[in-house]
């Protein structure tokens, strides 16, 4: 009886075990799996944004309905589209948009589950600097009894420095590690730091 | 009777607790007149101008005296770049610059030289006297975006958060390192109403509540009417506004400040607002059943002349 009893508590303890944990694997092979199509992503999104600024959100899980949001000198402009919309199609030529690289950064983004991407704003020693982030939103992220995490993704232009457990360090202040939007971030590479945050953006 | 003086407590925390979160017609209706400007851009930089050179003062002593002074002439020049920082809580107090900078930049301005040379200052009915971590703090805020090359804005908001102080902000009261990300910078309807009323010579009307949103039939119709008048203050539950992620929100509590320039019906039913925050105008569209689920108070006033 007292078995049993052993047996069941274990086999509870484990299933909340294999519940309330994400993916470890996620993490590790994402980024290797994905690496050429998030690459084309930055570098089609800082093209189109040179042009134009702007942010764009997938917002949900089919993947389907945009958000798209365009910044002038004077105003921002925040539209919500369906991707068959032709509204959508309109708005892009009407802010001058290359159509096609914009259905082409979709496409990928849709490919690998990229559910927001924007270019943030930092200062070091006193100069403006720009970082690409993505967020990505993914099935193996999501756990019962917890809240959905999203898998960030900030790329650098410059290699950043980085403490022994692989923690992002502030560029000006090496004692201190250096959050993104309150999360702190771990490598990937030189430039490229990662975080599991309860926020996309 | 005997089931009133049973029941008295539970009637008096009831009571107490509507107190608190009910700040409904707070004052009597006055139209805000855009006109009425108690001084001009241009006097406020002739003022900073006239400075020349400001010395480096003890009080601040991590803000750069040529920087701050840069700052305060962009102030003067473009108000409407003023912006709160990325992540922090500093929505109110920047939805609220809004008046000094467009209404008397030059009173501002004073305010803003006689805070740093002197580390206190009166504005309104109110003497800004920060405490000892704050005049630490000022200028070491970072990864804010704009807000790290603008020490006049930091003194600015953590002066502001410092000095005010609403139930939200009960449990953290005093300034700790990252403070400005927590509830020890956040605002509550009634605390912001207050801080209009004791900073700025305004007669300040608003609706709704913390919880509740306003009793309003038309709310399109009744900010159109407002907003013709100059720009109101909107509380909204930005959860909604800006999605963050995708949990299907069911309690919804504001947590936002804007101020609402504009609001007009699209051929589609659908409805443009145009609104400040983060340095910058922003037009979105949203359905009107989205906007009045959003909306949690709202805000006008009018320059009192005298």
């Amino acid at each position: 009886m007292k078995t049993i009893f052993c047996h069941i508590i274990l086999f509870y303890l484990l299933c909340g075990l294999a519940s309330c944990t994400y993916s470890k694997q996620f993490t590790h092979t994402y980024y290797q799996e994905n690496e050429t199509t998030l690459r084309s992503i930055r570098e089609r999104f800082i093209q189109l944004y040179d042009k134009n600024p702007f942010s764009l959100e997938l917002k949900d899980k089919y993947l389907n309905r945009i958000g798209l949001e365009i910044h002038t000198d004077s105003i921002k402009y925040i539209y919500s589209f369906r991707l068959d919309e032709p509204n959508f199609l309109d708005t892009l030529h009407k802010y001058q948009f290359d159509v096609k690289d914009m259905i082409a950064l979709i496409i990928d983004m849709q490919k690998t589950q990229c559910t927001w991407i924007t270019n943030l704003d930092y200062y070091e020693k006193w100069q403006k600097k720009f970082l690409v982030f993505i967020s990505v939103r993914d099935k193996k992220l999501t756990a019962f009894l917890k809240p959905e995490k999203y898998f960030t993704l900030a790329f650098f232009d410059q290699p950043q420095p980085y403490d022994e457990k692989e923690r992002l360090l502030d560029n000006e202040d090496l004692t201190k590690n250096r959050l993104i939007n309150g999360a702190v971030f771990r490598k990937v590479n030189d430039n490229v730091s990662y975080a599991l945050t309860g926020k996309y953006r | 009777m005997l089931i009133l003086c049973r029941y008295k407590k539970t009637i008096i925390l009831l009571g107490l607790f509507f107190r608190c979160t009910f700040n409904l017609q707070a004052s009597p209706v006055t139209l805000p007149n855009d006109t009425t400007r108690i001084s001009t851009q241009q006097e406020a930089i002739a003022f900073l101008d006239s400075l020349q050179h400001l010395d480096s003062s003890k009080h601040w002593p991590n803000v750069d005296p040529e920087l701050f002074l840069e700052n305060l002439k962009t102030f003067a020049t473009t108000p409407l770049k003023f912006y709160e920082g990325k992540g922090t809580n500093f929505c109110a107090y920047s939805a609220l610059t809004y008046i000094p900078l467009n209404y008397d930049p030059l009173g501002f301005s004073r305010f803003m030289i006689t805070l740093y040379q002197e580390g206190k200052a009166r504005l309104g009915k109110v003497w800004i006297k920060p405490s000892a971590a704050i005049h630490r703090e000022a200028g070491l805020l970072k990864y804010k975006g704009a807000l790290d090359i603008s020490p006049a804005g930091q003194i600015w908001f953590l002066c502001l958060a410092d000095h005010f102080k609403g139930y939200l902000n009960l449990f953290n009261r005093r300034f700790h390192k990252d403070d400005e990300n927590t509830l020890w910078a956040s605002t509550n309807f009634a605390k912001f109403n207050r801080m209009l009323r004791r900073l700025f010579p305004v007669k300040v009307h608003a609706r709704g509540a913390d919880l509740i949103r306003p009793w309003i039939a038309d709310i399109p119709t009744y900010l159109n009417k407002r907003s013709r008048k100059g720009p109101i203050f909107l509380y909204l539950n930005n959860r909604l506004l800006y999605k963050k992620n995708h949990v299907a929100t069911r309690f919804g509590i504001p947590t936002h400040f804007v101020l609402l320039l504009d609001i007009q019906e699209t051929d589609r039913g659908r409805i443009n607002i145009i609104y400040w925050d983060y340095g910058k105008k922003t037009l979105q569209q949203v359905n009107p059943r989205l906007l009045r689920k959003i909306i949690y108070g709202i805000t006008d006033y009018s320059i009192k002349k005298d």
